[in-house]
């Protein structure tokens, strides 16, 4: 079997006269599971359509397997699509939504209820193909939903958020059942999800998307540890920010200019991925903006050192217990910072916030 | 006190009752009439044998139900024949003046009928189409397209476009996809359609009255002939004869239009 690549260049799509593209380039190599990560709006399932070809492309140019289907009719893009809504067609029986594609591509038909049968046994719906889809449950619409794109033994499968209707705990299942039948066939893969989890689980890069554009192509570690951009570290978890004065130190090292809240530190600078140090993306010494993630960070009591890093002077605004640990809002100057510790500690007290090298990201201050 | 509210409640059920029901007995009663004349409150003689005139297989009534259905079906095919592919249109594409296209099709049914259709007669007499079935046939579409074209694209567009996506995903045509999964889903809907027009057909009278006279003679025109020349036994056999197929199918319309179909009405 195997997969196809796909790449797509400077593809623009405007509904009316919204862009809601904006000129998206990506490359996915065969076999590769690719994840369209995005809050809603941001472009993610417009440009699965534009490849699946539900929506004309204004500019630009989509190659799948280095053939130009830019301007191919859906049906002659050979690109199996799961519905978000699995889109199954309720006047027929699973197995005749799955044979739907092999008729049209007419194979003979006891290939096609031996293929049938291959598929609904391999998605353990075994027994269920005289079932009506109307009479089943959430997951297995949803398995015939894959189903049905899978029968035709595509090359390239387009999943639009097909796990968003299904329960907490069945997609936790079906994510790794989807994954594992993508690695097995070599499928190539597309996912569109606004689910950071599943598409750091499922895919082997994730492609952020912001705006119609993307943001930040990479590594699920990659884009978690080295977010390039204020906004895809918002996005990946790292959401609070506290402004600060660096200056260089030479030798792998910044420097941190003291400010109301913190003393100065000295501070290694990661190498790559994977290396300990501040992930550093501001262009120079200055005013930057430092992001860090609640979990990555502790709470020393007041007057303590930390462990090393930056440590913040603050107080405790507001606590509660989530389960297993404390959560603080810690307030910070004019500023709150939500960290979580084991220790119990109350409303008032002063505290302060040791923030690791390795924790912060830091980018331009941008005028805001 | 309340218990004496059964009074006014009943007297309001028996009015109601009477309202719609006396016609209704007064029809039955002058169909199995042999003999019935003033000052008389009941029929003098009860029998069949007006029932057996109209039923003769040469008679007239025969021959004008055989036009009146055969008007019918040619209205439902006409109608469908635009409604169809109108009703998609109307439901996926995005028309301009979408709106107002759904409105043109209520027009015929704006204007008073009698003048629209001494004008309808006029055109259809230079054409050559008076006193044709197709003349007919023609003014009843006319008729019957507001509701061929309002249910249609109605249920067209209560079928999910994602279904038909899939369907293009997966390797179909446009027409394929059309035939095989758009069309079998809009079915009840447009068949709903398609009884309403044939109803509407079989019933319709001032239009053929117009266009249809002397030549075609359907149903309803045989009936007002009847009713004309003082024959009520024939007028109202025939009535009783055209009510069956409106309750029949009324019974059945019911079950095929569903609400998420007539939720989109008009939308």
């Amino acid at each position: 079997m195997g997969g196809d690549s796909l790449s797509a260049r400077a593809v623009v799509v405007e509904y009316g006269s919204v862009p809601v593209l904006k000129g998206v380039s990506i490359d996915i190599a065969p076999g590769e599971f690719v994840a369209l990560l995005g809050s809603s709006g941001c472009g993610k399932t417009t440009l699965l359509r534009a490849v699946s070809g539900f929506v004309k492309v204004r500019s630009g140019s989509i190659h799948i397997a280095g053939r130009d289907v830019t301007s191919l009719p859906p049906e002659r893009r050979d690109v199996a699509m799961v519905f978000q809504s699995y889109a199954l067609w309720p006047h027929m029986t699973a197995a005749e939504n799955l044979a739907y594609g092999l008729r049209i591509r007419k194979i003979p038909r006891a290939e096609r209820d031996r293929r049938v049968a291959e598929v609904l046994e391999m998605l353990g719906l075994g027994g269920l193909g005289d079932r009506p889809v109307t009479q089943l449950s959430g997951g297995q619409r949803q398995r015939v939903a894959l189903g049905r794109a899978l029968a035709v033994n595509p090359r390239m499968l387009l999943l639009d958020e097909p796990l968003s209707n299904l329960d907490a705990r069945i997609r936790e299942v079906v994510r790794h059942e989807i994954k594992a039948l993508q690695t097995r066939l070599g499928i190539t893969a597309v996912h569109v999800t606004h689910d950071r989890e599943e598409a750091m689980v499922m895919a082997d890069r994730i492609a952020i998307m912001e705006a119609g554009g993307i943001a930040q192509l990479g590594t699920p570690e990659d884009i978690y540890l080295r977010p390039r951009s204020p906004f895809v570290a918002d996005f990946m978890g790292a959401s609070n920010v506290v402004p600060l004065t660096v200056g260089a130190a030479g030798d792998g090292h910044i420097r941190v200019e003291p400010g109301p809240d913190h003393d100065a530190a000295e501070l290694p600078v990661s190498a790559g991925t994977g290396q300990p140090g501040v992930h550093l993306c501001a262009s120079g010494p200055g005013t930057v903006r430092a992001h860090f993630r609640s979990e990555a960070v502790s709470l020393v009591p007041f007057g303590q050192d930390g462990p090393g890093g930056v440590l913040l002077r603050g107080r405790i605004a507001q606590a509660s217990y989530p389960g297993g640990f404390y959560r603080y809002a810690v307030e910070v100057g004019a500023r709150r910072f939500l960290v979580d510790d084991a220790r119990r500690l109350s409303v008032g007290e002063a505290v302060g916030v040791a923030v690791p090298p390795s924790a912060l990201h830091l980018y331009d201050a941008q005028p805001s | 006190m309340s218990a004496l509210l059964w009074i006014p409640r009943g007297a309001v059920l028996g009015l109601a009752a009477f309202a719609v029901f006396s016609p209704l007995a007064n029809l039955v009663l002058w169909a199995v009439a042999e003999k019935w004349y003033f000052p008389h409150t009941l029929p003098l003689e009860y029998g069949f044998a007006f029932w057996e005139r109209v039923f003769a297989p040469r008679s007239n009534a025969m021959a004008s139900l055989g036009t009146s259905v055969t008007i019918a079906l040619f209205t439902v095919l006409a109608c469908l024949a635009v409604s169809v592919p109108a009703g998609y249109a109307l439901a996926r594409l995005r028309l301009p003046w979408r709106g107002l296209i759904l409105l043109a099709f209520l027009l015929p049914q704006a204007f008073p009928s009698v003048p629209v259709y001494i004008n309808v007669a006029r055109i259809f007499y230079a054409a050559g189409l008076n006193g044709t079935i197709a003349g007919v046939v023609l003014v009843h579409a006319v008729h019957g397209l507001v509701f061929s074209v309002w249910i249609t694209t109605a249920a067209f567009a209560a079928v999910d476009r994602s279904l038909e996506e899939a369907a293009r995903n997966i390797g179909a045509g446009p027409l394929r996809a059309f035939l095989t999964v758009t069309l079998p889903l809009a079915a009840p809907g447009v068949l709903a359609s398609a009884i309403f027009v044939f109803l509407e057909s079989l019933d319709e009278f001032t239009g053929t009255y117009f266009v249809g006279v002397p030549d075609v003679t359907t149903l309803p025109l045989l009936m007002f002939n009847a009713a004309m020349g003082g024959n009520y036994q024939i007028a109202s056999i025939t009535a009783l004869i055209l009510l069956v197929p409106s309750v029949g199918f009324m019974l059945v319309i019911e079950r095929f239009l569903k609400a998420d179909v007539l939720a989109k009405v008009g939308h």
